[in-house]
């Protein structure tokens, strides 16, 4: 008999995807309903304005008959017109503004202002005939909207524009910097260089939306009313092309989300309706084939053959099984996927988990024949995860493995740890799968070439759940394969919810320009050289003047997604407000901050510093849980702030040109190479306390706070160069030979190139290129001698011989504290900067006894 | 006395294995095919009277294999019955394009659709009890 349920079952989940469906694309046809509204205001408004200024055109040809030499000035006028007409860049149409004031009114120097209505000043725009430093000059000036206002005096009102002559001595006073205007005697009907004629922009309304500004005419009269009006005329041009400009911006906005709101929902609507046709096409197979056995059993119910009677229900039971089967399969990915799936993490032991698995995948191995091997690198294994779940990743992959195996091939479990991260490896011997099958397979309801599903029966639902699971987890599942020699599918899991990868929250901001990548390997950087299990990175949203994450490393998504804090408040907050790092030893204890730890903290010591871009506060910095377990220090405070500056730096170096795709490259490629060095040095065994040696000594020797934090980043990045170079030299035993040198003696320049997009203080380059200079000149890469080596380098230069005669390289072994002080102090004055050597020896000659037993003990 | 010879092609096993005893029980003869390859090579050697054909199928799908027999002159005037799970307007024109005579939609009545092979063959109906299901 067939089992109603699950085809009761089977028909309810159609019904539900299909009533989801059309709810979609209701919503969707809603927004964009919306947006092509708002598209069609902003046309018209556009036509309004193109008649408004063919308005204007028609007044032109008219004055245009008055005077012959207005004519040839009113015809620049016209052919600027046009251009700002047929050109949407602002910029570049203000630029030919002012350029055509300087030549149809006469004036030299002639400067547009364009009021920014967000900070109420009005900004330097477009500029002729002054000189690059002029312009950034009057680029940092802003005119605040008052003072602007105070100039707008009746007495110097010349027809709709202000001249302020020198007599009236409107700058009588030296100003904030000292300048007194020189006040000499004015020849008659003369320009005097202290005077100002300025022609306000307005709107048909009467708003200001900026000023021009004139100086120096050619004839060095005092103006006519003739050029006043002219000055006027094209004043007004400028206020259509601001206008114009802004509205095609936002014209251009909206069509471009426009556009992406179109193609996100048809990307949506065709992945629903494929999936909706596939899953209704995998629902009829089973369908159909029950249906047509219970109609035949029905027509043959008199007959006495029983062996084909019970043959037909053995159909009709496997095919009821096969629905059932793939329906639960289906729910289960939309609640994965709808993330309204509730996980319970609990510590268990994957090592047990997967001989579990092994277990219930024996009848299937027997069956064939199939040898499964379990490895593991530790007895016990422990991970915070879904047991469940992940019970049925390794399921899905081990029998997936045995599926396409032939008999008597073998399948491998292999369990291994790194660091914070657990790998299980599914590794088979069975008929592989081709490359460009490769990307499809976590794809829903995708089978390695059909004809294998009569073969290796399943609903091609497996990896799909099974990547959904482990995408939960915040772990990644890969697979790599051969045809005919084997497949290895490996799963990554964070050891702990906390250890989860990088989450970045994308929100609208003004930052978008900086992409996830970017961020995330701003997070990845952060976290690593700061040695801090969670990092995050907040921007602030001017609007609402709030902080939001960004992305984080070590937080769940939900807190990613949902946190907001005002400016001001909490300590993030602050942070904002004040533009000032701060640092807390222990949360509950602090006097300012006092709260319960939360409990994504292991530790009740944080630290944050503010990121800021022109003095501005874009963003903050938090990070916790450092690694060693122990409270952030004002050494790591050092380090930290002094790597906000190079984001901060790598921001504006990546907005500034938004579209260069290099330039992002290089960026990022910085970031890359800072965070392997990071990984790589902390394999050495006292390392990371260099930015913290290199912060003591450098104050310890008088260094000013902002070189010490210098010291501290470039104490974390010098060796980033040694990335580059071949392994196998630097592990050669015995001393390097020639080449092997030549290679190593580069890689202050290597590290230097590496660090540079990101880098905008020279002192970091001098003293990373620097720190294997010998006091005696002896040094590389360019022989510098004594005090022409910076100061910094020199104490770099002390702190990494130290290190790698405590460390050992492979061509020295290791010695103790005492051995390598000495050394320092052998070669001081050769080597060594011996002030340097003795602020070291003194610093360091107690301590680091203790330190070094310590580390003894951990080997 | 066989009814006629008919050729059955799906990749489903167990959809070839009810057609076979269905319309074996009609009086008709039976060969099957598991994909499109197959299915061609059986009109060759078979040279059945009517073929109920899958379109889903690995290899060749049931259009080419229908393309291929209507556009071959030996085999042209063989009935070709498309037997889908694909259900809608457009798969069934595309399959009335390339030259089936007739378009079935899975889950389908295997009753029903021995009817329209008598139909077809120009058979008339065998009398039997029949059930609704």
């Amino acid at each position: 008999m067939i089992p109603p349920v699950d085809l009761i079952w089977a028909l309810a989940a159609a019904v539900l995807l299909l009533v989801e469906q059309v709810r979609h694309r209701r919503s969707l046809r809603h927004e964009l309903k919306s947006l092509r509204t708002s598209y069609d205001a902003a046309i018209h408004r556009n036509d309004e304005l193109t008649q408004a200024s063919d308005k204007m055109g028609d007044l032109y040809r008219y004055q245009l008959l008055t005077s012959r030499k207005r004519a040839a000035r009113i015809k620049k006028v016209l052919e600027i017109a046009t251009s700002i007409n047929s050109n949407l860049s602002l910029d570049k149409v203000l630029h030919e503004i002012v350029h055509a004031v300087s030549d149809a009114a006469g004036f030299r120097i002639v400067l547009l202002r364009v009021l920014n209505d967000a900070s109420g000043e009005f900004e330097a725009r477009a500029f002729a005939g002054l000189n690059r430093d002029a312009i950034r000059k009057l680029e940092q000036t802003r005119i605040p909207r008052s003072e602007f206002e105070s100039w707008l005096k009746e007495e110097f009102r010349v027809s709709r524009s202000y001249f302020i002559s020198h007599e009236r001595k409107f700058w009588g006073e030296a100003d904030d910097e000292g300048y007194t205007p020189e006040l000499g005697a004015r020849q008659e009907g003369e320009w005097h260089q202290e005077d100002v004629l300025f022609v306000p922009l307005y709107t048909k309304d009467g708003a200001v939306i900026g000023y021009l500004s004139v100086d120096d005419p050619v004839d060095r009269r005092l103006p006519s009313r003739e050029t006043v009006e002219t000055l006027e005329i094209l004043a007004t041009h400028a206020v259509v092309a601001i206008q114009n400009a802004s509205l095609y911006e936002r014209l251009n906005q909206s069509m471009v989300q426009l556009q992406e709101a179109t193609d996100r929902a048809e990307e949506l609507n065709d992945l629903k309706s494929s999936f909706v046709s596939t899953v209704s096409h995998e629902l009829r197979t089973p369908l159909t084939a029950i249906r047509a056995y219970v109609e035949a059993l029905l027509e043959n119910v008199g007959s006495t053959n029983v062996d084909m009677q019970r043959q037909f229900l053995a159909v009709i039971d496997e095919q009821s099984l096969k629905l059932r089967r793939l329906i639960d399969s289906v729910l289960e990915l939309s609640q994965l996927e709808s993330g309204r799936f509730r996980m319970s993490r609990e510590p268990f032991s994957v090592t047990a988990l997967i001989e579990e698995v092994v277990v219930l995948l024996r009848p299937m191995s027997d069956a064939k024949k199939i040898a499964v091997q379990v490895e593991s690198t530790a007895a016990e294994i422990v991970v915070e995860a879904d047991r469940g779940l992940l019970k049925r990743v390794f399921y899905n992959l081990g029998s997936n493995a045995i599926k396409f195996t032939h008999e008597g091939g073998t399948v491998t479990f292999r369990t291994t740890t790194e660091g914070r991260v657990v790998r299980v490896q599914v590794e088979d011997t069975g008929i592989g799968i081709a490359k460009e099958e490769l990307e499809r397979i976590f794809d829903k309801f995708y089978q390695i070439d059909s004809s294998l599903s009569r073969e290796y029966p399943g609903v091609g639902l497996g990896l799909t759940v099974s990547k959904s699971i482990v995408e939960w987890h915040g772990g990644e599942i890969l697979a790599e394969s051969d045809t005919d020699i084997g497949s290895r599918f490996t799963v990554l899991l964070p050891v702990t919810a906390g250890d989860a990868s990088v989450i970045t929250h994308a929100t609208w901001s003004p930052s978008r320009s900086v992409s996830d990548h970017l961020t995330r390997l701003t997070v990845e950087m952060i976290a690593e050289v700061m040695n801090a299990r969670t990092a995050s990175l907040m921007l602030v949203d001017e609007e609402r003047s709030e902080l939001y994450i960004r992305a984080a490393r070590g937080l769940r998504e939900e807190v990613v997604c949902g946190t907001r804090i005002k400016i001001g408040d909490s300590i993030a907050g602050w942070v904002a407000k004040h533009g000032q790092p701060l640092l807390v030893t222990n949360i509950e204890e602090d006097p300012r901050f006092g709260r319960p730890n939360g409990h994504q903290y292991e530790t009740k010591s944080l630290l944050s510093v503010p990121v800021k871009i022109d003095g501005r506060v874009v963003g903050v910095i938090n990070i916790n849980n450092k690694i060693s377990c122990t409270p952030f220090t004002e050494d790591d405070r050092a380090l930290l702030s002094s790597l906000s500056d190079r984001v901060a730096q790598a921001w504006r170096r990546v907005s500034d040109h938004e579209r260069s795709s290099d330039r992002t490259e290089e960026t990022a490629k910085a970031l890359a190479a800072i965070i392997e060095n990071a990984r790589r040095s902390r394999l050495k065994l006292n390392s990371g306390s260099m930015a913290g040696r290199a912060v003591s000594l450098g104050r310890k020797l008088g260094l000013a706070e902002e070189d010490v934090e210098v010291l501290a980043y470039v104490a974390s990045v010098h060796d980033v160069g040694m990335g580059q170079i071949d392994h196998s030299v630097l592990h050669e035993p015995g001393r390097l030979d020639e080449e092997a040198w030549a290679e190593v003696a580069l890689h202050p320049l290597r590290s230097a190139e590496i660090v540079k997009p990101i880098e905008f203080q020279e002192l970091v380059t001098e003293i990373i290129l620097a720190h294997h200079e010998r006091m005696d000149g002896r040094g590389y890469p360019r022989g510098l001698k004594g005090e022409q080596i910076p100061i910094g380098a020199r104490i770099i230069s002390v702190l990494d011989a130290y290190e790698s005669m405590t460390i050992g390289r492979p061509y020295r072994h290791a010695m103790t504290h005492a051995d390598a002080l000495q050394e320092l102090r052998q070669c001081k004055g050769t080597q060594f900067d011996p002030k340097v050597v003795e602020a070291f020896a003194q610093l360091f000659e107690s301590q680091e006894n203790t330190k070094l037993v310590r580390a003894g003990e951990v080997a | 006395m066989s009814k006629g010879k008919i050729l059955v092609v799906d990749d489903e096993i167990y959809i070839v294995h009810i057609l076979d005893f269905s319309l074996g029980m009609e009086g008709y003869e039976v060969v099957t095919a598991l994909d499109g390859e197959q299915a061609l090579e059986k009109v060759k050697t078979e040279k059945p009277d009517l073929i109920v054909l899958d379109i889903m199928m690995p290899k060749l799908d049931g259009y080419e294999v229908c393309k291929s027999i209507k556009s071959s002159a030996a085999t042209q005037h063989i009935p070709v019955i498309l037997l889908s799970a694909k259900g809608r307007n457009v798969d069934q024109k595309l399959g009335f394009d390339v030259g089936a005579d007739d378009y079935i939609t899975k889950p389908f009545s295997p009753r029903k659709l021995v009817e329209r092979i008598n139909q077809l063959l120009g058979q008339t109906v065998t009398e039997r009890p029949t059930r609704s299901a």
